[in-house]
């Protein structure tokens, strides 16, 4: 049964109900699809990078121009997977939830967050408006802070490796919205397990997705 | 060289191209989507060749406690200079909007002629999912499912199955787990769901394969 929730655990379960039972309610890790393999092992560098480790130069050459050492990561608000870390108090302040957030966010720079995206172009400015994932992690802030701060993304293309810095802002209002969509999303949840009962959303996102070889919806 | 008419006659016997079959989760019913069903009938009969007509226009009704649509559409194809008719009746629910509960009647109007179109269609056999219509048939594919607690309980299995890359891996994998059920004393129920599994990931593995090679041949022209 859920237990927890993140923006990838929403994401997931909005992307395609099927896909959030093979990952969470099985705990299956899926095949490993080689169109995000490249995009872990940027994240990886860029991480190395950013905590003085050595990295590969070559490979994030443009993503260090644009970014120097001293937008480091603050690892005291690292948030960990779920299991190793405690729970983010937000959740705790909102009772009727009752339960814990779990993420991991790229970086917390001097008053902003930000997400690198290793991705085929960029974000639109609309993409970035229109995006959870910076919801989630700007109402984390705003609780345990008492600050709303922009939210930043890194998209770097994976053709051109160029880099490119989008900026998007949330309010309270936003906040509140989000709080009362995944209240909703909680109670489907909750519903499909106890129906044992899954919708699939089968599309172009089949080819992406790491539990295709096993769905009987994937579309080819 | 074949005339039209045994063209079609041929193409109306072949069995269903099983990945444009989609499954409901929540009672496992399969089915073929109404642009599935269109591109049947105009890809085997020809664009001109056939056509329909709503017969008896959508209706509000309500069926067990719920509200729904009900219509009746005709289907004609042109057949050896010859118009051949087959007509049936279609039905869908009317569902709620997720966040404002409100009823989806646009939906549920138009869903019910597609339906109809559907049911029309299946006369004309297999290829518009005629088979898939067969209640024996979908008892024993529902009672084949697993539960989501024994799915679980197969999950180990699952994720070698997925860390499969090749066929020959898949069989190796699939070798290994029969003899797990030998040992185990699993059920035939548990034993013939990862064999369904290791040929569905057989078969996502030769599609992915041939995709590959497919796009390193266009790299190399």
């Amino acid at each position: 049964m859920i237990d927890h929730i993140s923006h990838s655990l929403i994401d997931s379960w909005l992307n395609c109900q099927t896909k959030y039972k093979y990952r969470y309610i099985l705990g299956l890790e899926g095949e490993e699809v080689e169109a995000l393999r490249d995009g872990k092992e940027y994240h990886e560098e860029v991480d190395k990078y950013h905590r003085g480790l050595e990295y590969n130069e070559e490979l994030i050459q443009n993503y260090t121009r644009v970014f120097p050492k001293n937008y480091r990561l603050n690892s005291e608000y690292r948030i960990l997977p779920k299991g190793d870390s405690e729970p983010i108090k937000l959740f705790y302040k909102m009772k009727v939830l009752d339960l814990p957030f779990h993420g991991v966010i790229d970086n917390i720079g001097d008053g902003f967050l930000s997400d690198l995206k290793y991705m085929n172009g960029k974000l639109s400015k609309r993409q970035a408006d229109e995006s959870r994932q910076p919801t989630f992690y700007l109402w984390w802030y705003w609780i345990t802070h008492n600050e709303i701060v922009p939210f930043v993304y890194q998209c770097v293309d994976k053709k051109t490796g160029k880099v490119a810095v989008i900026k998007t802002e949330r309010t309270e209002e936003d906040f509140e919205k989000l709080c009362d969509d995944v209240k909703e999303i909680i109670r489907d949840i909750r519903q499909a397990e106890n129906e044992e009962s899954y919708i699939s959303n089968a599309g172009w996102q089949c080819n992406y997705c790491k539990y295709n070889l096993i769905c009987p919806d994937r579309k080819e | 060289m074949k005339n039209k008419i045994d063209i079609i006659y041929e193409e109306l016997q072949k069995p269903l191209d099983r990945s444009v079959i989609l499954r409901r989760e929540h009672d496992k019913l399969e089915y073929i989507a109404g642009y599935v069903a269109i591109a049947q009938a105009n890809k085997i009969f020809g664009f001109d060749s056939w056509g329909y007509s709503i017969t008896k226009y959508p209706e509000l009704i309500q069926k067990d406690g719920a509200l729904g649509y009900l219509c009746a559409v005709k289907v004609w194809v042109k057949l050896n200079g010859e118009l051949v008719e087959k007509e049936d009746v279609g039905y869908k629910d009317v569902t709620l909007t997720k966040k404002e509960k409100k009823p989806m009647l646009e939906v549920a109007y138009k869903g019910c002629v597609t339906d109809a179109l559907k049911r029309a269609l299946r006369s004309f056999g297999d290829q518009f999912g005629n088979s898939l219509y067969d209640r024996e048939d979908k008892l024993e594919k529902i009672s084949d499912t697993l539960s989501t607690e024994e799915e679980k309980g197969m999950s180990e299995y699952m994720q070698t199955l997925l860390d499969c890359k090749t066929e020959e891996e898949v069989n190796e994998a699939l070798d290994n787990i029969a003899q797990i059920a030998i040992q185990d004393k699993w059920t035939e129920k548990k034993l013939n769901h990862m064999k369904m599994l290791s040929k569905r990931v057989k078969d996502g593995i030769v599609v992915k394969n041939s995709r590959k090679e497919k796009r390193e041949q266009e790299k190399k022209a």
